[in-house]
């Protein structure tokens, strides 16, 4: 089956980042700029007559009223995880390619939008919407639809079987080669993908090595390169919301214990145990009250978590009512699960694993507890310190 | 009250802990200040011992009673230095009500009322 990509460059990555952040910059210059050795350049600009490179002072000469924004690389790279992960409405199998671009799977999808030039325009116009600008383009390979995409040209969908034909004429730097490799083949006069794909294979692998031939094969298709989907981080979350505003304790703890056993059960089918929880009241006059418990050790015991949040619910002020109530596990972490150790005998000796930070978490909620580590010193005073109850102390052996 | 009495009820204390099994919840004002080395020489291993400090009077006392009713605890003491009858009679039957072993560690010199079942 003949599979299809579609790829998307969003080159002011970093530019639309931060004019979402502050609306009130609108149309004016902008450029982002990082220490590169011991010179300050842009890194990226959409201002007129500045270009990526360019030196710091130059730039601010030209443009004095150039707004300056240091380079986050985190952060970008951050936001566009979030947008791989927003893609998922188009497709399941959404990923991050490269700094600037995601890849989407759209095999088959295309049905759902009536083609692939409306899904196209669908993809453009949602992204566009959100103030990012895109370059986009579907094809056969994700090599060659990432090559289209930035070469620049309009967004279109290459009909199938044509990757090679429209590859020949685009420039080498479309398939993001390193840049040793760009121009050791312009000094061969080689400076279209075509240009290198006549070449004989054995002496490029010879002069340029795999990775050359790896970005041609992928774009070609010979030799396509699988794409990583991001995967949706699993939600525990759980909502309820109510026909008539609670105001009563009883009320309120029915609800929670319904939430908890909910969340509990998509914890533990997931493997997971819950190290924060938050629990928010949506009240009717449009104020949220919250409050939030923490546990030492992962657990998704129900009956545990919602002894700990009976301290701790008593803070909440309904007034009028809460009509939506939301459980959240905001940190998880695995839990392995245990088998308790088989009693001998009585029986009574027997403890289940999980006893001692249960004690613990529910203690801990009113008065802090800690462990004395044994260090080795001679003097009094330093021979122990107050360490993490949760963790057993090394205690040197007599 | 001397100093040397606190110090005779600690080390009986420790000597009774010793004897059982699983960790040691020390409740007390100042639960920082229970020197571990002091404990460990005579017996109460150090790995054992976990340190609670109350601010109020009301936390120690509900947190000795968890720690009497929860199946990890191997004992529990609570160090204090006002105890009404009232709340001596609930730690008391917290303590019948389970098997581990509850210890009051009182240094005042006038006794007050007490329901604990040895003392």
């Amino acid at each position: 089956m003949n599979r299809r990509y579609l790829a998307l460059c969003l080159p002011y990555l970093a530019l639309d980042r931060l004019r979402r952040q502050h609306p009130d910059w609108d149309e004016r210059p902008l450029a982002v700029w990082a220490a590169v050795g011991n010179r300050r350049c842009l890194t990226a600009t959409d201002a007129p007559g500045l270009f990526p490179g360019q030196a710091l002072a130059d730039a601010q000469a030209i443009l004095p009223d150039l707004i300056l924004a240091d380079a986050d690389p985190e952060g970008d790279a951050a936001v566009l995880e979030r947008l791989a992960l927003w893609a998922l409405r188009f497709t399941p199998l959404s990923a991050v390619d490269g700094e600037d671009g995601l890849m989407l799977d759209t095999t088959g999808v295309e049905a759902l939008f009536g083609g692939e030039a409306p899904l196209l325009a669908a993809v453009l116009e949602s992204f566009a919407s959100g103030g990012y600008r895109t370059l986009a383009a579907i094809a056969g390979t994700p090599g060659c639809a990432a090559a289209l995409a930035r070469s620049g040209a309009a967004p279109y969908a290459l009909p199938p079987g044509q990757e090679l034909d429209s590859l020949a004429r685009l420039p080498l730097e479309a398939l993001r080669p390193s840049q040793d490799i760009v121009h050791g083949l312009g000094r061969l006069g080689l400076r279209q993908i075509g240009d290198v794909l006549r070449q004989p294979r054995g002496p490029l692998a010879r002069r340029f090595g795999r990775p050359l031939l790896d970005v041609l094969d992928d774009a070609t298709g010979a030799r396509p390169r699988p794409i990583q989907p991001v995967r949706p981080p699993p939600v525990f979350s759980a909502v309820r919301h109510l026909l008539e505003p609670i105001v009563t304790r009883p009320a309120i703890d029915h609800v929670l214990e319904n939430l908890l056993e909910e969340l509990c059960r998509a914890m533990e089918h997931a493997g997971e145990g819950a190290r924060r929880l938050i629990l928010r009241g949506f009240r009717v006059d449009r104020v949220v009250q919250k409050v939030s418990i923490g546990t030492g050790a992962a657990s998704h015991a129900a009956s545990h978590l919602f002894r700990l949040f009976r301290e701790a619910v008593g803070e909440l002020e309904p007034d009028l009512g809460f009509e939506r109530m939301v459980l959240e596990a905001l940190t998880t972490e695995p839990v392995v699960r245990t088998q308790a150790a088989m009693s001998r005998g009585g029986g009574c000796t027997a403890t289940s694993p999980d006893a001692l930070p249960e004690l613990l978490d529910r203690t801990r909620q009113r008065i802090p507890i800690s462990r004395p580590q044994p260090l080795s010193s001679h003097w009094p005073e330093y021979a122990a310190a107050p360490a993490d109850p949760y963790v057993a102390p090394d205690v040197p052996k007599d | 009250m001397k100093a040397s009495d606190l110090g005779a009820g600690l080390a009986l204390c420790t000597l009774n802990l010793s004897r059982t099994n699983g960790p040691v919840l020390w409740i007390s004002a100042h639960a920082e200040d229970v020197w571990a080395p002091g404990l460990h020489a005579l017996g109460l291993r150090a790995d054992r011992l976990l340190q609670a400090s109350y601010r109020q009077l009301a936390d120690g006392l509900w947190t000795m009673e968890e720690a009497l009713r929860s199946p990890a605890s191997g004992a529990a003491v609570l160090q204090t230095d006002r105890l009404d009858m009232t709340a001596s009679r609930r730690l008391q039957l917290a303590a019948e009500g389970s098997t581990r072993v509850g210890l009051l560690l009182r240094n005042f010199a006038e006794h007050g009322p007490s329901s604990a079942a040895s003392r």
